[in-house]
C-alpha cells in the first residue's frame, strides 16, 4: 500500500467519521487543533489505523509528530508497515 | 479539537516571545474586573464610602433575597478554602488584590523570570492567609517531591539543606530561640549531607526509588487511608494541618505530573522554580476543593503557556470572570425561582437540593416521578451554574497569567451523549482520568478484542479512578473519619452507573462513526434536543446514589432511583 492510498484512506475515515459542515480536511490540516472533537478521537483514530491497517499502535506513538494531519498520520502508518 | 493533548506539542520559546508583545492596556480590564469582585464580595465599598451592593438593590427596589448576605454585599461561593485568620471578604480582597498583583508582574516580566514572579507571589500571599507554618509544611512538600525526582538538577544539594532546614523549623515551632535555631542549622547541614550523599543513587533510579516517588505522589491516599483506619479503630481523629491539607489537594495534578515523568517529558534537570511554579501559583488558591485537577501537570501547562497571544488570553481570561461572576451571583437565585414556579404555577412539588429529596423519600414521603426528575435536574443545574461560576473564575486567573486553558465547563447542556456530558463538564477531571487511567489500560490489554478494550479502560478509568481517586480524597481529607471513608465508598452504584453509561456511549460510537454533528440545523435537530434532556436527566437522576443520608441503603436509593424511571416499589 503506498502513503499516497493509506492517505486516502485516512481522509475518508476523517471525512465520514468526523464531518464538519462547511469546511473542507486537507491533508495537511492540522487535526490536533481543527479537526478532532476530544480525546476519544484519539483513541478512534488509533482503533481505526489498527484495524484497517493491522499495526500496532504503541503508546509512545501517540503524539504530535505522527498524529498532527491526515499526511503525517500516513507517513507514519508507511513506516509501521514497513 | 480543543485541549487533547500529544506528546510533542510543546511550544518553542521563539512562539512564546512572539507571543509575549505588552499592551498596558489590558491591565485596566483586568483592575476593573477585579474592584467589580471587591465591590461585590468584600467591604471594600463601605471603606471607600462608595454605595454597597445593597444600598444600590435598595435603591433599585429590588430584593436581593438569595443575591446578598447579612453584611450588605454579595453571597458568594467564591472563598479562600481552611482559612481562620481573615473573615470570608477579607480573605477574599487579600486574594483578589494577590491575583492582581501576580498578574502585573507576570505580564511584566521577561519569559525567563515569570516563573519567579508566579511563585513569588504565592509564598506571601499564601502566608498571609494560612500563616507561616502552613507555608514552611507546603513547600517542605513540594521540595520532597522535586529532590526525589530530580536529583540531577542544579543546587539540589543546596535546596536538601534548605528542606533539612525546613522540617527543623517545623519540628521546633513551638520553640524559639537557640533551640530552634540548633534545629534549623542542624536539620539543614544533615540532609543536604545524606542527600549529598545518595545522590548517585537518586540518579540512577531503580525499583525502591520507583517506590518511594510514588509514595509521594500518593500521600495524599496514604494519608487518608491510614488516618481514617486509625480514626475506626481508636475513635480519634485528626486534623490535618492546613500546609499538608492544601499539598494533598493537589494529588490529581501530582499524578498527572508523575504520568508526564514516566513519560519522559518532564526534563530530569528541572529547575526548582520551574516545578514550584505547576503547583504554588494564586490561580491555586481560590476554591481548593472546587476542581483541583485544574493546571493538570507539567506537559499539559507547558504546552498551554503563551500558546497564543498574552493580550488575547488575558482578556479571554477578563471575559470568563465576567460570565463567572454572572454565574455565580445568580445560581441560587434562578434555581430558587424555579422550584417557586414549578410549585405553584404547575403543582409539582421540588426539592432545590437531592439530599433533601433522598430524605423526604427516607422518611416515607410518596414522591411522583416529575418530583424525582425535577428535582434531580434542578440540583445539577445549580451545582452546574456554581461549579461553573467558580471554575470559570479560577480558568481565568490562568489565563490572565499566561496560559491558554480550556474551561472545565463548556455549556454541558449542549452534550448529547454520556461521553460528551462528561467532556463539557468536568474537562480537566476527564483528563486526567485518560492519562492515569485510561491510557495505560487502552495500550497494554485487550489490543485484539476491540470492544472489551474500549469497555474495560473506559470503566477502569470512569469507575475505579473515578470513585477511589476522584471523588474519596476531596470527601475525606477535610473529615478523616473511618465513617467518611466508608460513606464514600458506599456511592459505588453512581459510579458504576455513570461508567456503564459512558462505556456503553463509546462503544457504540466505535462501532457506528457519527455521519453528523450534533446541534447541526437540520430536521434531526429534535433528536439532539431530545438527547440532550435524557443525558442531562440520566446524570441527574443517578446522583440519588451519591448524596448518601442518615438511614439510608442501597435499596431505598435504588427505589428513588427507579422512581425516576416511573416504577413505583413499595419498600
Amino acid at each position: 500500500m503506498t502513503e499516497a492510498e493509506i492517505a486516502a484512506t485516512i481522509h475518508a475515515y476523517y471525512t465520514a467519521s468526523y464531518p464538519h459542515l462547511g469546511r473542507a480536511l486537507e491533508y495537511d490540516t492540522d487535526l490536533l487543533n481543527e479537526w478532532f472533537v476530544d480525546s476519544l478521537g484519539i483513541v478512534q483514530t488509533v482503533q481505526f489505523l489498527e484495524d484497517t491497517f493491522g499495526i500496532d499502535v504503541a503508546r509512545a506513538d501517540v503524539q504530535v509528530d505522527n498524529f498532527h494531519s491526515v499526511r503525517a498520520l500516513a507517513a507514519y502508518v508507511r513506516r509501521k508497515l514497513g | 479539537m480543543a485541549g487533547v493533548r500529544l506528546r510533542g506539542s510543546k511550544l518553542a520559546p521563539e512562539t512564546q516571545r512572539a507571543h509575549d508583545r505588552h499592551r498596558p492596556w489590558v491591565i485596566v480590564p483586568v483592575f476593573a474586573v477585579l474592584l467589580l469582585y471587591c465591590w461585590c464580595y468584600t467591604h471594600l465599598a463601605a471603606w471607600l464610602g462608595v454605595p454597597t451592593p445593597r444600598e444600590v438593590f435598595d435603591a433599585l427596589g429590588l430584593s436581593g433575597t438569595r443575591i446578598l448576605d447579612e453584611d450588605g454585599n454579595f453571597d458568594s461561593k467564591l472563598y479562600a478554602s481552611a482559612t481562620e485568620i481573615f473573615n470570608n471578604d477579607d480573605e477574599r480582597l487579600i486574594m483578589l488584590a494577590g491575583l492582581f498583583g501576580c498578574f502585573v508582574s507576570v505580564y511584566f516580566a521577561p519569559l525567563r523570570l515569570k516563573n519567579l514572579a508566579i511563585v513569588g507571589w504565592f509564598v506571601p500571599l499564601f502566608g498571609l492567609l494560612y500563616g507561616v507554618p502552613a507555608t514552611v509544611l507546603l513547600l517542605a512538600a513540594h521540595l520532597a517531591i522535586w529532590l526525589a525526582f530530580h536529583p540531577g538538577a542544579g543546587r539540589s544539594v543546596g535546596v536538601a539543606g534548605l528542606w533539612g532546614a525546613l522540617v527543623g523549623w517545623l519540628a521546633t515551632a513551638g520553640q524559639a530561640g537557640w533551640p530552634q535555631a540548633i534545629a534549623v542549622v542542624g536539620a539543614g547541614a544533615l540532609a543536604s549531607a545524606i542527600y549529598h550523599g545518595s545522590r548517585a543513587a537518586l540518579t540512577g533510579g531503580g525499583r525502591w526509588l520507583s517506590v518511594l516517588r510514588t509514595c509521594l505522589i500518593q500521600t495524599c491516599m496514604i494519608v487518608v487511608l491510614v488516618a481514617t483506619v486509625r480514626e475506626g479503630l481508636t475513635g480519634r481523629m485528626w486534623v490535618m494541618p492546613v500546609g499538608l491539607l492544601f499539598f494533598c489537594f493537589q494529588w490529581a495534578r501530582l499524578m498527572v505530573y508523575h504520568a508526564d515523568y514516566k513519560d519522559g517529558e518532564v526534563p530530569r534537570d528541572l529547575p526548582l522554580g520551574d516545578y514550584l511554579a505547576l503547583f504554588l501559583t494564586p490561580a491555586a488558591i481560590p476554591n481548593l476543593a472546587y476542581a483541583p485537577y485544574l493546571g493538570q501537570g507539567y506537559t499539559f501547562l507547558q504546552e498551554r503557556r503563551l500558546a497564543a497571544d498574552k493580550n488575547a488570553l488575558v482578556l479571554s481570561g477578563v471575559k470568563l470572570w465576567c460570565l463567572a461572576l454572572v454565574y455565580m451571583v445568580f445560581a441560587e437565585h434562578v434555581t430558587a425561582r424555579f422550584v417557586v414556579l414549578m410549585r405553584e404555577v404547575f403543582g409539582v412539588e421540588v426539592f432545590k437540593f437531592t439530599s433533601d429529596l433522598v430524605r423526604a423519600h427516607l422518611a416515607g414521603e410518596r414522591l411522583s416521578t416529575p418530583t424525582v426528575l425535577i428535582s434531580t435536574i434542578v440540583d445539577q443545574a445549580r451545582i452546574f451554574l456554581i461549579y461553573g461560576g467558580v471554575t470559570h473564575f479560577r480558568v481565568g486567573a490562568w489565563r490572565v497569567l499566561g496560559y491558554r486553558m480550556e474551561t472545565q465547563y463548556d455549556r454541558p447542556w449542549l452534550a448529547t451523549n454520556l461521553a460528551a456530558l462528561w467532556s463539557r463538564f468536568a474537562f480537566h477531571f476527564r483528563e486526567f482520568l485518560v492519562r492515569v487511567f485510561y491510557y495505560p489500560v487502552f495500550f497494554r490489554w485487550f489490543k485484539r478484542r476491540r470492544t472489551l478494550r474500549i469497555f474495560v479502560a473506559t470503566m477502569v478509568a470512569t469507575v475505579v479512578g473515578n470513585l477511589i481517586w476522584g471523588h474519596i480524597p476531596p470527601r475525606t481529607l477535610v473529615d478523616l473519619r473511618w465513617g467518611t471513608l466508608l460513606a464514600g465508598l458506599s456511592t459505588w452504584p453512581y459510579f458504576l452507573l455513570l461508567g456503564l453509561g459512558i462505556s456503553i456511549t463509546q462503544v457504540v460510537l466505535l462501532r457506528r462513526p457519527r455521519t453528523r454533528r450534533p446541534w447541526t440545523r437540520d430536521r434531526r435537530i429534535a433528536l439532539d434536543v431530545v438527547c440532550a434532556y435524557l443525558t442531562f436527566q440520566f446524570f441527574s437522576l443517578i446522583h440519588v446514589f451519591i448524596r448518601p443520608q442518615e438511614g439510608g441503603s442501597l435499596w431505598a436509593y435504588t427505589r428513588l432511583f427507579l422512581r425516576g424511571l416511573g416504577i413505583h416499589l413499595e419498600p
